[in-house]
């Protein structure tokens, strides 16, 4: 059996030349994909998320893992796929429309994929129908809404809304970040779960899709 | 007690008639005032009775000094970054070195030969020296800059990535924020710089602290130390939860931080006035996240009450201000609240609003 730790140190120290050098040499030694995604990348992200919460790493750290990350993802996924293996949920990300700060939406996207969900990524100043949309088209189980101004904060509001009033709102869960919000927000505007930063964005989204299947 | 005395008087810590003041409004919020106030928007402050009058020289003149009429409207500006109105301010749409190649971020022009140009900018405030408190705000001084340049992903990337790149690109991005300011400081009567750059977000800092110290704090002090050498106060701003490097601050010789975002940990004004206050004046620390947009008016009056009796209790070192710009949901009532507080009535400031309309 393959030993992963040297391949889980690649994403902690993010170090992207050997990250890609080892997840090719553990396929060519014959381990499947899967379990070079569950056994070496994934747990290398996971300490990278606890650093980060337990206030060793900062963002810098964080991006530099995440880099090493998607080169070892990169090379998984076309085998993935062809093996049919799902990821653990599709997540659909986006800043709401009138907030172009996305600085917070890319580090829930970083720790989400290195957590093993599939991340579509909607962009900045995102409309309440452009999400509907997408989310029809990607067959997200998840929204993450983020915004970082007071007054862009409200087209949550109008995006949960338009979920709604297209009907779609109980196929997908919707969760919300960013400075202003709080968790009685979210309760105020029918989001179902609110997320302070992105390593509770993981625990979180593993939550509400656990909780709908 | 004029309004130049009040703030230099505030900040020696000796006695004021009242606290000074200095607000920062959206453009919508200003406007709403102007209505209410029946003045245009750009005497708001005027009639409100804030001491202090400061002009952007530095990059933020392209982020909140050029109002757009329209949403999407954009320009360029003498950074090449271009610049889309979207909402209150300009925001970033094109940062000219993203995705660009490690020569062409060394090799980056600053737009040294616009220098004068943007100086201007104080020529609308210097006839004010003699009565208010002038300030010159030549931020973003170093990596503020940089991720303007090339994004903040990126700029983040790199302090981890590529550490010598990134050290590189924070000397030359302080080196034209310190011409700035060497050029304004010798050439204007200005009371305080305005130094600035956010490197803290609203839970902790963006990078560790001690690489903070070792490659942005070191560029950023050589701006400080322009206003320093040239005996003025320095003042510096940085959002979120920037508590860690406070003591820097002050080593280096910043005399009044803000914002004070007192929502962020470690950042609550009365702990660091406890801590840091002997040392440091503050600006800021009324909440724009939640209180003044959504608490009541009895709200902001309590909470504004207890900073200035907390924030001034050894005698001053304090500006009342709002963590941020008030934002445009704030009921008007609540901005009232806070001038109400510090001592002047909404008659006052109508009274001054007439007058304005009068000599118009």
């Amino acid at each position: 059996m393959t030993n992963y730790n040297e391949l889980q140190e690649c994403i902690i120290k993010g170090n992207r030349i050997k990250a890609r050098e080892l997840t090719q040499e553990c396929l060519d030694n014959g381990n499947p994909a899967k379990e070079i995604l569950d056994e070496g990348l994934i747990p290398g992200m996971a300490v990278v998320g606890k650093k980060f919460q337990d206030g060793e790493y900062f963002i810098p750290e964080m991006l530099v893992s995440a880099r090493a990350l998607n080169i070892g993802l990169g090379i998984l996924k076309p085998l993935l796929e062809a093996s049919d293996v799902k990821p653990v949920a599709k997540v659909l990300v986006g800043t709401v429309k009138g907030d172009i700060h996305d600085i917070g939406k890319n580090l829930v996207a970083i720790m989400l994929r290195g957590s093993g969900f599939e991340i579509i990524d909607a962009g900045v100043d995102v409309s309440p129908e452009k999400f509907v949309q997408m989310a029809k088209e990607s067959g997200a189980d998840i929204l993450g809404l983020s915004a970082l101004l007071t007054t862009t904060m409200t087209a949550m509001k109008d995006t949960v809304d338009a979920f709604q009033a297209d009907g779609s709102r109980d196929k997908i869960k919707i969760m919300i970040g960013g400075a202003p919000v709080t968790t009685d927000y979210a309760e105020k505007i029918g989001a179902d779960g609110y997320a302070p930063n992105a390593a509770i964005a993981v625990e979180m989204a593993k939550t509400l899709v656990g909780g709908s299947r | 007690m004029t309004s130049k005395e009040r703030v230099h008087a505030a900040l020696r810590r000796e006695p004021v008639d009242r606290v000074p003041i200095y607000m920062w409004y959206y453009p919508e919020t200003r406007l709403q005032l102007g209505e209410l106030l029946e003045i245009p928007a750009e005497k708001v402050l005027d009639a409100m009775g804030d001491d202090i009058r400061q002009k952007w020289v530095g990059g933020n003149y392209a982020m909140e000094g050029i109002v757009h009429d329209h949403e999407g409207d954009s320009h360029i500006d003498h950074w090449g970054i271009e610049w889309v109105k979207l909402g209150s301010v300009n925001q970033i749409k094109k940062y000219p070195l993203q995705n660009a190649t490690q020569d062409d971020r060394l090799n980056y022009k600053y737009p040294y030969d616009k220098i004068e140009a943007l100086l201007q900018e104080m020529d609308s405030i210097l006839p004010l020296a003699d009565d208010f408190f002038i300030g010159c705000d030549v931020s973003p001084c170093a990596f503020e800059m940089v991720y303007r340049l090339c994004s903040m992903d990126d700029a983040l990337l790199n302090l981890a990535a590529d550490p010598e790149l990134s050290s590189s690109m924070l000397k030359d991005a302080s080196a034209f924020a310190l011409r700035l300011s060497e050029i304004a400081c010798q050439r204007y009567p200005i009371d305080w710089l305005w130094t600035g750059d956010d490197v803290a977000g609203q839970e902790r800092m963006m990078m560790r602290p001690q690489q903070w110290r070792e490659i942005i704090g070191p560029v950023l002090a050589k701006v400080i130390e322009v206003g320093r050498k040239n005996r003025m106060w320095v003042a510096h701003h940085c959002c979120g939860a920037t508590r860690p490097v406070i003591p820097d601050l002050i080593e280096m010789g910043v005399n009044v931080l803000n914002p004070v975002q007192g929502n962020c940990p470690g950042m609550d004004p009365v702990e660091l006035k406890r801590e840091y206050g002997a040392e440091l004046a503050f600006m800021g620390g009324i909440d724009t996240q939640e209180l003044l947009p959504g608490g009541s008016v009895s709200d902001v009056r309590r909470e504004t009450e207890y900073l200035l009796e907390k924030m001034t209790a050894d005698g001053g070192g304090y500006i009342l201000a709002a963590s941020h710009v008030i934002p445009h949901e704030t009921p008007l009532e609540n901005v009232f609240a806070m001038y109400e507080a510090a001592g002047v009535s909404r008659e006052e400031i109508f009274n001054r609003a007439s007058e304005i309309r009068k000599n118009k």
